[in-house]
């Protein structure tokens, strides 16, 4: 009788109870949350003293730096922003999402704990290699302009950082499902973060066929054709930002439960809609080769103006159903005075729900009208390579994903699972 | 960021190009001249980033004073020792107050259960077909044929 009881106990010591949700959370999972939502943090100090110095360099009348230090910062700027912030926390998120959300332990810690130090090396490097003037081809390092061949390893080793902690999660569910730590489907959350995962395995993929070749023609051993670079590279360009719209979404859903209570309104309509984005969200990569002339009208016409519009659905169905559902939460809970009681009884002084409405208004309206207006063919002949693109961008990636970020890093030991909301009968 | 984006937007539309150094072609052999607006533009794009940054910089000082610095919560999770120290949402916990079965949603005609949202996503519809019309529109103006 001592052996059970003494592994029961052992297993009771890896978890801690989450005295805000009463959720049991793996200790590992916690640490490595941590970390990376740290490193996600610090990318994001980097990034943001950036930004001021190219901000103020475009500010005309200012002009702060020179010719070259203006680029210099531009890619820091970019790649801490793009890469490094970004994936480090959507790493956190897939952690989160699969054994937290599932009670659940992470299989493999050790391997976590790698790939965590693989991708802060990783990042070193690239750091480096920008911060001393080797490496000044921003974010897009769009060959033939060559940087050092550290840069390219340093974002080889944070992919494969990266796609460990992606197969980390995919292991997690196996765990999970085998371990019977949950029934029934897993939580809309998680499902959004199984979306991000597969994004994420076609994005670093795309990475890996793109970097390694140019790794070694960084060092002189082979050539990379400037079109097929482009090409490549766009899978991962654009779909890495498609790993922050599925997550993002994800955590729309998250926020909404945890802030209001919202439900969710149609399981199979949000299901479905994160099913759209993995089947066509590559392809919206087109829409940056839309004036490269190695590519046909057709080419360019059936990924941007057909495929990506199944994406567009997606997002419009989110768009939809997000706020749906903090109605129909609201609306619940009795708040139902005319067409936006809701709406004005809703918790605005919790930073979590003004942010998850800042998040979806301006990155439905700006970023998501924008993008997909520039991302039209013809549009995109007098839009291309202004500033109207940068415009747009900011809009999605600063105010949609990057908001949502910072709001959910700011709940901190909130952590709880949709399921809660989805029990009642209403919201199947 | 909503002033930025929108400013910088604007400025494009101008012709203002990306990732340019300077944009007044300073030295070069030929010369460029876009409209005053642009000016106007580029400095409200300025103040709507230093906001904007002031913003996120805020937000990583709260985060590492809090984590680091922050007084712990304790044991104690009610709402009376929680309630304006932390986000409502963490001691109010809507998550677990399920709403009964026997609440009923009243139809508000063509609006459906959720007329608010209707009137909200109608909103976007609108706004989305106004900008992709002007901006074929614009399209038209600049890309004349025949």
């Amino acid at each position: 009788m001592s052996a059970p009881t003494s592994a029961s106990a052992a297993l009771a010591g890896l978890f801690r109870t989450c005295p805000t949700t009463g959720l049991k959370v793996h200790k590992d999972a916690d640490a490595l949350i941590k970390a990376n939502a740290v490193a996600a943090t610090v990318a994001l100090l980097i990034g943001g003293i950036a930004a001021i110095l190219v901000l103020l360099t475009r500010w005309q009348t200012v002009h702060l730096l020179s010719d070259e230090q203006f680029y210099r910062w531009l890619t820091i700027h970019g790649m801490n922003m793009l890469i490094f912030f970004i994936i480090f926390f959507e790493m956190a998120i897939l952690y989160f999402a699969s054994a937290v959300l599932l009670n659940c332990r992470v299989p493999a810690p050790k391997v976590g704990w790698v790939a965590f130090g693989l991708m802060v090396f990783g990042a070193l490097m690239v750091e480096w290699t920008m911060f001393t003037g080797r490496a000044d081809v921003l974010f897009t390092s769009y060959v033939p302009l060559r940087a050092h061949p550290l840069f390219y390893l340093g974002v080889i080793l944070f992919a494969v950082g990266a796609i460990l902690v992606t197969v980390i999660f995919f292991a997690t569910l196996v765990v999970a499902k085998r371990e019977e730590t949950y029934t029934g489907s897993v939580p809309l959350v998680t499902f959004g973060g199984i979306t991000a995962a597969i994004i994420a395995a076609i994005t670093l993929g795309h990475g890996a066929a793109i970097y390694i070749p140019t790794f070694l023609w960084s060092l002189g051993i082979m050539n990379v054709d400037p079109q097929v670079y482009r090409l490549v590279w766009w899978g991962l360009g654009h779909s890495s930002q498609q790993i922050n719209v599925a997550a993002m979404v994800a955590i729309w859903y998250l926020l909404g439960a945890l802030t209001v209570g919202s439900v969710v309104v149609n399981e199979k309509i949000s299901r479905t809609a994160f099913v759209l984005y993995i089947a066509f969200i590559s392809m919206a990569s087109a829409h940056h080769l839309l004036v490269d002339p190695g590519f046909g009208p057709s080419w360019k016409i059936v990924n941007t103006s057909y495929f990506m519009y199944m994406a567009v659905l997606a997002s419009m169905l989110h768009g939809f159903t997000v706020p749906a559902g903090v109605e129909m939460g609201m609306r619940l809970r009795g708040h139902t005075q005319g067409l936006f009681g809701w709406l004005r009884r809703a918790p605005w002084h919790d930073p979590g729900f003004s942010s998850l409405v800042l998040s979806v208004v301006v990155f439905g309206f700006v970023g998501g009208i924008t993008g997909v207006t520039f991302g039209t063919e013809q549009i995109n002949i007098v839009a291309h390579n202004t500033l109207r693109i940068p415009g747009h961008f900011h809009a999605t990636v600063v105010s949609g994903t990057g908001r949502r970020w910072r709001s959910t890093a700011s709940r901190g030991s909130s952590r709880t699972s949709s399921r809660s909301v989805c029990s009642s009968s209403r919201c199947r | 960021m909503l002033i930025f984006s929108l400013s910088m937007t604007f400025a494009g539309t101008f012709g203002v190009p990306r990732r340019h150094y300077d944009i007044t072609f300073a030295g070069a052999p030929f010369s460029l001249e876009y409209s005053p607006a642009v000016n106007l533009m580029m400095a409200i794009t300025a103040i709507g980033g230093l906001i904007a940054a002031a913003g996120g910089g805020i937000y990583i000082l709260v985060t590492v004073w809090s984590v680091f610095f922050g007084k712990p919560l304790g044991d104690d999770h009610s709402e009376a020792a929680l309630a304006g120290s932390v986000p409502p949402g963490l001691y109010k916990k809507p998550f677990l107050e399920l709403p009964t079965d026997d609440t009923e949603l009243e139809e508000h005609g063509v609006l459906g259960m959720m007329p608010g949202t209707m009137i909200l996503v109608a909103i976007f519809m609108v706004a989305f077909v106004v900008y992709y019309f002007a901006n074929w529109k614009l399209l038209s103006a600049m890309w004349q044929i025949g």
